[in-house]
């Protein structure tokens, strides 16, 4: 299991017509790292989630490289511990057998 | 229909540690809320919400908004996704689905014995079905170099059925008609024509067919029948050929079964 992250991407006003649009979405599909490609509207363009392999910033800089690319933010998703109710029930530890005399 | 959401929450720092974890079993607890990803940037987590109507969206995100633990809340309404007809397409074949799981990780494409050949590596024709380039592929000449060794879908990590989308390349280019002048398939058309009729391969009439198939595009050399002919004059002296062609008992039948084959979807 790798490191995953969200990517908010915005893109370049004149590639962001139908043709580069779906180009946009294409090149990143085929990307190896990226699981999702949505395509939103609100504060960005396109939301990436990608599953990188060592990490995030590699990623984030082999789409940063592309000529459409206006801004990135990365979101890297953060481990937590499953809450109280998931955790498996605490065992008590095992005691071990008292050593009989010989 | 569904409409997804994603929300995008900035949280109060004041509330420290605690409430974080307070915040994400409060969101989890939600019915519309599907997935809840506490994350590091310019927010603090990421809720993955689908509704039944666009207007839903809005009251999730007013209900969500009102919680004291809330600082900054955006929401990003996901569009329709981008039309991919060829990915479509290839996905409803047979093993077609499988290329979705393709982790673009090569060891197809290093293991594939004719690859040097090939325009497009197998790697690479996965990568190009996905992105779309239905005319790059379907004139391209990997899958007609293909030889079905199933080296690539034994090797394959991720099960993904290499040769069969080989197979389905095939049938989608001659269906396309992107096929033409190619020699492999006018073999198999030369074949299978052979097989219809007289329901067994007759040589004569197989190699014939398929040198008149392929001269007719101007792309094969003619000298290569006259080259062929003292092997064929071989074989007819030896009786490994026969001029004309010979019946087997119920190939009708067998005319009806490949019949329906390309009825239901083989390229005629």
């Amino acid at each position: 299991m790798g490191t995953k992250a969200y990517f908010m991407v915005n893109m370049k006003k004149k590639f962001n017509e139908d043709g580069y649009y779906l180009d946009a979405v294409r090149e990143l599909e085929a990307m190896p790292e990226v699981e999702s490609v949505e395509q939103v509207s609100g504060v960005c363009d396109l939301l990436v989630k990608v599953d990188a392999p060592i990490r995030v910033i590699f990623v984030a800089n082999k789409i940063r490289a592309k000529e459409w690319l206006k801004s990135l933010h990365v979101l890297r998703i953060e481990y937590t511990e499953p809450s109280e109710a998931l955790k498996p029930a605490a065992r008590e530890p095992l005691k071990t057998r008292a050593s009989s005399p010989r | 229909m569904e409409i997804k959401a994603y929300l995008m929450i900035e949280m109060d720092r004041e509330d420290g540690g605690d409430g974080h974890r307070n915040a994400v079993e409060e969101l989890q607890a939600m019915p519309e809320v599907v997935a809840v990803a506490p994350v590091s940037g310019e927010y603090d987590l990421v809720v993955e919400a689908t509704v039944d109507i666009p207007i839903r969206v809005g009251v999730i995100a007013d209900k969500i908004q009102a919680k004291e633990w809330v600082k900054r809340l955006h929401v990003l309404k996901v569009e329709p996704a981008a039309p991919n007809p060829f990915l479509d397409e290839v996905c409803s074949t047979p093993g077609g689905k499988s290329i979705r799981w393709c982790a673009q990780c090569g060891l197809c494409s290093a293991s594939c014995p004719n690859v040097a050949q090939m325009d497009y590596s197998p790697r690479k024709i996965i990568a190009l079905v996905r992105a779309g380039r239905r005319y790059d592929i379907l004139t391209s000449n990997t899958m007609w170099i293909c030889a079905s060794c199933y080296l690539c879908t034994v090797r394959c990590p991720k099960d993904v059925k290499i040769t069969e989308l080989m197979h389905t390349l095939e049938r989608l280019s001659t269906r396309h008609g992107l096929s033409y002048g190619r020699a492999t398939p006018a073999m198999y058309r030369a074949f299978i024509d052979s097989i219809k009729n007289n329901g067994r391969v007759h040589e004569l009439g197989m190699m014939t067919r398929f040198y008149l198939l392929t001269l007719s595009t101007g792309k094969m050399n003619p000298l290569a029948t006259i080259k062929m002919l003292p092997l064929a004059l071989k074989l007819l002296l030896h009786g490994r050929m026969s001029i004309k062609p010979t019946k087997i008992k119920g190939s009708e039948q067998l005319k009806t079964i490949v019949e329906r084959a390309q009825a239901l979807g083989g390229a005629r």
